[in-house]
């Protein structure tokens, strides 16, 4: 019974979560189910019990659901957020995340307030203190001065939902402090006693961080200071790819798997130690309890230990639930029912908190458990199908081998929808790559690396103990698989499946593995997992009309990127956004937008002018996607972003042909770009510098390009200012555009009233980050195009916004990501209305058409 | 009001249901793992007339009419080393699945249930000084993680209370295990299986050998002929179950 309840009730959480935007379909959804059931039951299908329990279980997920929802909501949001610096005081609540010149973590607020007149406030901030110059331990109340931000990430289609995703962890709002001193702890002597315990964690997480640092360096720290404390900022970027590619990304984090591992290992150990006591002894211990008792009781201190040494995440905390369950099991000898045992974690988990089932390493984490449950059940039962006497023992690595590879494909497989939906990749390669990794991983490193972190504990030193052996394994497993990353083919980028896909590649699979199912079934399943697998990896893009295109300019914070998508197939991208050291737009934006669409090869990529928040996130798209031409403006700097984006060029065969006045870069086919700036007389190789003077003379230089495409046209103006803006009018080239790409992100220094007023755009895009330093866009530019009678559209409001418009009709359709998403349904007249709108906004990220 | 304990039964049956090992039935409170009260309490002591040696049960009381003391053909033959031996149930459905769980499927937690199975049924008669269980070879041991005789003494000795041995005497071949063999093939098998390795801690000592199940009983006999061997003034055997 409890199966069917667990999945009645997850369906029900899954409903309920529509049931803001969709009341009166769930609302008919859940009639339908009572139908259903009841026709079931009159047929005799289903028992009056049964059918009972699964209504009741659908039904009590949507109340839960909504219940929780409006408890959580209860809590104060801050809504201080504002361009001046307040005063903060707050408790620091989480354990503290760090990475190379930094740290985060969330602070309870306290009270808040500028100068000295503070109040009481609520609430939970994200804060970063970049530079930091002393160590911040939970339960420490810190003061600092800083603006307070709202939550805020890009917004993209069918991309990752940052600000949701922190909203979902229960972050009100963020801070970041920069430099030593800008964070002052409070009251150091009175942490309440509740916090001890934790700031003692702090302190191990503290000290092995220290002993790493000096011992190791390299890959092997960034993965050593993850898979033993679960500090996950250590790792260089290009190597996590590596490990993401080979499908073996999930050995970089504390997850269910080193801790199954560790509790694997230690039951192990343990039972065979006993068993290996003399015979008095284990005699004398089997009077109290078994080998295999006394294993799950010890069990649980390394495996809470290392749970607590990972900073107690909440998905450590939920692979510990899980895996304390079926120690219960196993305790309770029911290891056979290790199904039930999940159902019963799964419904623990999502009690505590339903808003898990939307989170990207729980659904990983669950489905690879419950492959690996439903292939050991599987090997168990064809064990005793050929072995009825469970006598002596017999040499089984032959078996554990064959299960190894079953599970192995079976996580991978499982995992396929899911990896491609949040990461638009298909990691066949972890196939091969996990059967050589996570032994390597979870049988050495972390027994090796959880050992040398206790004897540092232990022994009081400072030095970590086999440190040069850490540093050459670790190293080692690093270079094996980026080698294996280097496989061409590797890195197999996809679209994210639709969810009627994922919904109906579980169905099809649950059929072709389901040994009731009769023999066609379970080959109809087979075949239409393989087409849709087939279908997924191919992502093919929509077949070009010759009549249709497509412009977007993508949600990438503060800078810019444009995708322009030609009737005849073309495809040109105009910037690519900005690269921090945490954040590349070029990989968290830009590819998986083109991913999403299909598109592997980019026939021109112009970067406009040398600016990180321009071609910072190229050289990203330039190594990852095929590329024809690459385009800019000729002028060097002197700068890491610029050289990492020569050096991606190079590595792909690419030169940077420079774009000048006058030059066709799309002639062929319906559409012309056409370059109008920068001039043909400017030399290249001159670096204009870093000055503020330099950067205008650079936002001058940068290329203006015009597409024309019939009755369309459209202005891409990069960062010119009012100089070039001057100089575009005076050439007399044509710069009337029916949509214009506002200059420098809508800043003052590139208003000309008289340059609007030649183009007349219809509409005016804003590519631009909310709340920036630099006060884009400026309130007298908004004001210009108002008065213009222009439709502004901001990247920082609306989220990405694309255009598609037909060569043979002169409307321009606009949308914008944030018009998109479904909005709560009001309870009145335009509920209908809502709702059908909501579905209508849904059924795309449902069916993906 | 219903026990803390039964409600914790129940909670944990609709956490990890478990259905009965004898008809199958979902258990909700029921007090014996593995089992549901029905299939619990259907098991009843062997009461009909029997070998007054072996417990080799009768087809009808008129074996016993004219001696009470009659034996059966086997022990006529071939008298068992042991004085007396009781088996208090037969071996039999839901008691047969039970017996499978503890001893091959570690299911340690039924030990209780069947000690008190054991000593519900205890006959009560003879004096004894030292309880012994049947020792299982140390690599049985190992695999098996307990010896099922023993945790069975335990259980009895909560009610009888008296000095338990579970060293003196040990397995020292490793046998094959008894059940696909014949009565003949069985006592081939265990001869000089045994070995007592203190004498004289049995000597002159009644001894009340426990085991799990009585087959035809040549595991016990050899393990009584051992003992007397070795001194022991009687040996009485108590198993839990016997095969009819």
């Amino acid at each position: 019974m409890l199966l069917p309840l667990t999945v009645a009730f997850v369906t029900g959480l899954w409903l309920g979560s529509y049931t803001p935007y969709l009341p009166i379909t769930v609302f008919l959804l859940l009639a339908l189910a009572v139908i259903t059931l009841t026709v079931l039951e009159v047929i005799g299908r289903l028992t009056a019990a049964r059918s009972l329990a699964l209504y009741g279980g659908l039904l009590a997920g949507v109340l839960y659901w909504s219940l929780f929802m409006w408890v959580a909501a209860g809590t104060p949001a801050v809504s201080q957020a504002g361009p001046s610096s307040v005063r903060i005081v707050g408790r620091v609540v989480e354990p503290v995340r760090h990475s190379p010149g930094r740290l985060v973590t969330v602070l309870a607020l306290s009270s808040l307030g500028e100068g000295n007149t503070l109040r009481p406030a609520e609430g939970r901030l994200r804060l970063t203190w970049r530079e930091p110059d002393r160590d911040v331990r939970q339960g420490d109340l810190v003061a600092l001065v800083a603006r307070l931000r709202e939550p805020s990430g890009t917004l993209n289609p069918g991309g990752f939902d940052y600000a949701a995703l922190l909203k979902r962890r229960g972050i009100d709002g963020m801070v970041s402090a920069s430099g030593p001193g800008a964070l002052s702890i409070l009251e150091a002597d009175a942490v309440p006693f509740r916090w001890w315990p934790w700031r003692i964690i702090d302190g191990w997480r503290e000290r092995i961080r220290r002993a790493a640092e000096t011992a190791l360096n390299g890959p092997a720290l960034g993965i050593f200071l993850g898979i033993i404390i679960g500090e996950s900022g250590y790792l260089d970027p290009t190597v996590r790819d590596a490990f993401m590619a080979t499908g073996t990304v999930h050995i970089l984090s504390i997850s269910g798997s080193h801790l199954g591992l560790i509790a694997f290992l230690s039951f192990f150990l343990i039972k065979s130690g006993c068993r290996r006591l003399p015979t008095v002894w284990l005699e004398g211990l089997s009077r109290h309890t078994t080998p295999t008792r006394l294993a799950v009781i010890v069990t649980v201190v390394p495996v809470t230990f290392y749970t607590l040494l990972a900073g107690a995440e909440v998905a450590t905390v939920r692979s510990l639930v899980m895996i304390l369950v079926f120690l219960i099991a196993v305790w309770l000898g029911r290891d056979r029912h290790l199904l039930l045992a999940l159902a019963g974690a799964a419904l623990l988990i999502a009690v505590h908190d339903p808003r898990v089932l939307f989170d990207i390493s729980f659904q990983l984490s669950y489905m690879s458990v419950l492959a690996i449950a439903l292939v050991l059940r599987w090997a168990s039962r064809e064990d005793r199908n050929g072995d009825p006497d469970p006598g002596l023992p017999r040499w089984r690595l032959g078996e554990w081998l064959r299960d190894y590879v079953w599970i192995t494909g079976a996580v991978t497989l499982v995992t396929v929808p899911l990896v491609a939906y949040h990461f638009n990749q298909i990691p066949w390669l972890g196939l091969a790559a996990n059967l050589i990794v996570v032994p390597l991983a979870g049988g050495i490193l972390v027994p090796l690396g959880l050992g040398s972190a206790i004897w540092l504990l232990l022994s009081g030193g400072s030095t970590l103990p086999a440190g040069p052996l850490n540093q050459a394994l670790l190293n080692m497993t690093a270079a094996v698989v980026e080698m294996l990353a280097r496989v061409p083919g590797a890195e197999w980028h996809v679209a994210s499946p639709a969810i009627a896909g994922i919904v109906i590649f579980y169905v099809l699979l649950f059929a072709a593995v389901r040994p009731s199912e009769s023999r066609r079934i379970r080959w109809t399943g087979t075949l239409g997992v393989a087409l849709l697998l087939i279908w997924w990896s191919w992502s093919p893009r929509a077949v070009p009309d010759g009549d249709t295109l497509r412009v977007t300019f993508l949600d990438v914070g503060q800078g810019d990127a444009s995708l322009l998508e030609l009737p005849d197939g073309l495809t040109v991208l105009i910037d690519g956004g900005a690269a921090y050291d945490t954040l590349d737009m070029g990989r968290a934006v830009v590819a998986p937008y083109l991913w999403d669409r299909g598109i592997r090869r980019l026939d021109h990529v112009i970067g406009t002018h040398p600016q990180l928040d321009h071609v910072g996130g190229l050289p990203w798209i330039v190594r990852s996607f095929e590329v024809g031409h690459y385009w800019g403006n000729g002028l060097p700097r002197d700068e890491v972003f610029y050289h990492r984006l020569q050096e991606a060029l190079r590595a792909r065969g690419l030169v940077e042909e420079v774009a000048r006045e006058g030059q066709t870069l799309v002639g062929s086919g319906p559409c012309r770009l056409l370059v109008l700036n920068p001039p043909v007389s400017i030399p290249t190789g001159q670096s204009p510098g870093s000055t503020k003077a330099g950067g205008s003379l650079l936002n001058n230089l940068s290329v203006v390009t015009r597409l024309d495409c019939g009755p369309q046209s459209f202005l891409f103006t990069a960062d010119v200012e009012t100089d070039a803006l001057f100089r575009l009018i005076v050439r007399g080239r044509d710069i009337r555009a029916r949509v214009l790409k506002v200059p420098h992100h809508g800043a003052r220094s590139s208003l000309d009233v008289h340059w609007i007023e030649r183009v007349h755009p219809d509409s005016a895009v804003i590519s631009v980050g909310g709340h920036n330093p630099y006060g884009h866009p400026a309130p007298a530019v908004l004001v210009a195009y108002a008065r213009g009678g222009v439709r502004v559209l901001r990247t920082d409001r609306h989220g990405a916004i694309w255009m598609t418009a037909r060569l043979s009709s002169p409307t321009i359709d606009i949308h914008a990501t944030r018009e998109e998403l479904p909005e709560p349904v009001p309870v009145g007249v335009s509920m209908l209305h809502t709702e059908r709108r909501n579905l209508a906004r849904l059924w795309t990220e449902w069916v993906g058409i | 009001m219903p026990n803390l304990a039964a409600i914790m039964r129940q909670v944990l049956h609709a956490l990890l249901p478990v259905e009965c090992a004898g008809c199958g039935v979902a258990l909700g409170d029921d007090p014996i793992p593995f089992f549901c009260r029905r299939c619990w309490e259907g098991i009843t002591p062997l009461r009909g007339p029997a070998c007054s040696r072996c417990g080799h049960p009768f087809a009808s009381p008129v074996a016993l009419r004219y001696s009470p003391a009659h034996l059966c053909s086997a022990c006529r033959l071939r008298p068992p080393a042991y004085t007396r031996a009781w088996s208090s149930y037969a071996y039999a459905p839901p008691l047969r699945e039970a017996i499978t769980l503890f001893k091959y499927k570690g299911k340690v937690a039924l030990a209780d249930a069947l000690g008190d199975l054991m000593c519900a049924a205890w006959p009560g008669a003879p004096e004894v000084d030292l309880l012994m269980p049947v020792p299982l070879h140390p690599a049985r041991l190992r695999e098996r993680e307990f010896n099922q005789s023993l945790l069975l003494v335990d259980r009895l000795n909560r009610r009888l209370r008296l000095p338990v041995s579970c060293h003196n005497l040990v397995r020292r071949r490793q046998t094959p295990p008894q059940t696909e063999l014949t009565r003949q093939q069985r006592r081939k098998n265990l001869r000089r299986a045994f070995v007592v390795m203190r004498p004289d801690k049995v000597a002159g000592k009644r001894i009340l050998l426990v085991d799990d199940v009585f087959t035809t009983g040549t595991t016990v006999n050899e393990c009584a002929k051992t003992l007397r061997k070795a001194g022991a003034a009687d040996v009485y055997v108590c198993t839990l179950a016997r095969t009819l």
